[in-house]
């Protein structure tokens, strides 16, 4: 089953073609990898999906309906959470705040009942709070709760964010060069907790240079360059691919 | 002596609770937009116009008694202030969201001289005397002096408000919403935060604190005038600078102590230094502390 489709996808900067016709599908339940030399597009093509961005041309289908027009918090509403290849915390709130920032579009009462305190609005909050610990303790930071999230070890706010991402109740969770930044050991911890995140049926879309990481966590891979997809397929098949070797390679001579 | 001391220190936090709640106003609004409304004080005048339309031209206190004329007219002021801040944005500053800073300053500017001059045609450029006392002119014993309750009456009402707005900031879902907002918006609207709303919330909670201001200062000094936001506007302004613009605590703190300043500058130094006294303090806080003196000092993260 199609969770995401993008049919002949198009952005333009100015005179600059940052995504140009771009056409994928993606499986409910996948791990996915967009890979590709910088400023190929691949974060444009995010913030598209993801509302941000609007696209010149083309479409985004998410769980059988169109979605792009569609305003960032509402695409959240429907379902698509997403980190930053720059993390974007909101540094002076608690790490617990942060997390339960990513609960507000789930919540039912209104700016008035949230003043008020009414018995339903306690208990919801109650119900929140104990979600958003969840989250916590599912990327291994429950003790920081009380701690400003700009306090954190720079690996420790990369899975905040992924944390804060997921109280969204996502479909499909879209993360932007998660292992950026990270090292060695702490790339390993993120194989397993983005196959963990899959596990609670949540489709995953990422960004990311590390091929190692990518390699080993990815059931299939999408190649852009220069605005375009040039290749899709199984890892295996892809690193044997010379068009893509070529994109790595030869980017030099492509860039100038 | 000590009576004399005592009396400018209540006088000092009557003015600055009023101060505290117009600089709310402006610290809400620039915690979310980066943007100083100047037409709050504008606000601030039309409440004290909607509150003289309520007591004195329909003289809702002759037909309802003044408990219930005065909870009618507050529920009155805060709502139309809180109307015309939501219309101010929708109006003067959505346009301008994705423009330049300085495009919205300027519009923030027109629109204040605009509602200035829109009250004046409405309302005539003469001084409106409220005529009658409608607060009590009693005193109260508090630990051996008398107190005014009026002066008591303008402080609570103005403290009782400010906690309401810190337990809704700080203590609510909502709340959350909009300290997110402050920090990164474009983040907050990729966690499912309706940006627009926390704007159009944040443009009817601190027009509505205006308006309440504006009310107040009218019963109290019992006399109200077009251009009256100008000078209150600038100051409450100076207050939130003081505390730390875009910072609530900070705007509830730095108008109490400006009100002190000036009551116990204008008691001890002179009464027409005044206004140079609080604008010295706002040049003094922006050349020793420019982020204000409850903002907290985080060395920034690259």
């Amino acid at each position: 089953m199609l969770i995401l489709s993008l049919a002949g996808l198009t952005k333009t900067f100015g005179g600059l073609v940052a995504v140009a016709g771009v056409t994928l599908s993606i499986d409910r339940g996948r791990i996915v990898g967009l890979i590709g030399p910088n400023g190929a597009g691949k974060t444009t093509v995010f913030n598209l999906i993801t509302g941000s961005v609007k696209p010149d041309d083309g479409h985004v289908f998410f769980s059988g309906r169109t979605i792009n027009g569609l305003k960032p918090h509402q695409v959240v509403a429907l379902g698509v959470a997403r980190t930053f290849q720059t993390i974007r915390l909101f540094p002076k709130l608690t790490v617990l705040d942060n997390v339960l920032s990513g609960r507000h579009c789930r919540l039912t009462s209104g700016v008035i009942a949230s003043f008020l305190r009414l018995p339903s609005q306690r208990l919801e909050e109650k119900l929140v709070l104990k979600r958003a610990m969840e989250e916590l303790e599912f990327v291994g930071l429950a003790e920081t709760w009380a701690a400003p999230a700009g306090s954190l070890a720079y690996g420790d706010q990369r899975r905040l964010e992924i944390a804060r991402a997921l109280a969204t109740e996502p479909k499909l969770l879209i993360l932007d060069e998660p292992a950026g930044g990270m090292n060695e050991e702490e790339t390993a911890e993120l194989v397993g907790l983005v196959r963990r995140i899959r596990d609670r049926d949540v489709t995953v879309f990422l960004i990311e240079h590390d091929m190692g990481f990518v390699m080993k966590v990815c059931h299939h891979l999408f190649v852009m360059e220069n605005g375009s997809l040039i290749a899709s397929g199984a890892p295996k098949e892809i690193q044997s691919d010379p068009r893509v070797i070529e994109a790595y390679l030869g980017q030099d001579e492509i860039e100038t | 002596m000590l009576s004399h001391f005592f009396e400018q220190i209540i006088y000092g936090l009557t003015v600055g609770g009023v101060y505290a709640l117009i600089a709310l106003g402006y610290t809400m609004v620039y915690g979310v937009m980066k943007l100083i409304n100047f037409a709050h004080g504008e606000l601030f005048t039309l409440g004290a116009f909607v509150g003289f339309f309520f007591l004195v031209t329909l003289d809702l206190g002759s037909f309802w008694g003044p408990v219930l004329a005065i909870s009618l007219t507050v529920v009155g002021v805060s709502g139309i202030t809180a109307l015309a801040g939501r219309l101010l944005e929708r109006v003067a500053y959505r346009p301008l969201r994705d423009s330049d800073r300085l495009a919205a300053v300027v519009s923030a500017l027109g629109a204040s001289i605009f509602l200035q001059n829109l009250i004046m045609v409405v309302s005539g450029a003469k001084y409106r005397a409220f005529g009658v006392d409608l607060l009590p002119t009693t005193f109260i014993q508090f630990a051996g002096q008398s107190v005014p309750v009026a002066r008591l009456f303008v402080f609570l009402t103005a403290v009782v408000t400010m906690l309401l707005l810190y337990v809704f900031i700080n203590n609510t879902r909502f709340g959350l919403a909009i300290r997110a907002a402050a920090i990164d918006q474009g983040a907050a609207r990729l966690m499912g935060v309706d940006v627009n709303k926390v704007i159009a919330v944040v443009f009817v909670i601190g027009p509505a604190l205006g308006g309440l201001a504006g009310l107040l200062v009218g019963v109290y000094y019992g006399q109200i005038n077009f251009d009256m936001g100008q000078l209150y506007g600038l100051k409450a302004f100076t207050a939130a600078v003081i505390g730390g613009i875009g910072n609530i605590p900070g705007a509830m703190i730095g108008g109490l102590l400006l009100g002190l300043l000036e009551t116990l500058g204008a008691a001890y130094v002179s009464g027409a230094w005044k206004d140079a006294l609080s604008f010295v303090a706002l040049i003094l806080i922006l050349v020793i502390r420019p982020t204000g003196i409850l903002s907290e000092r985080v060395a920034e993260k690259l």
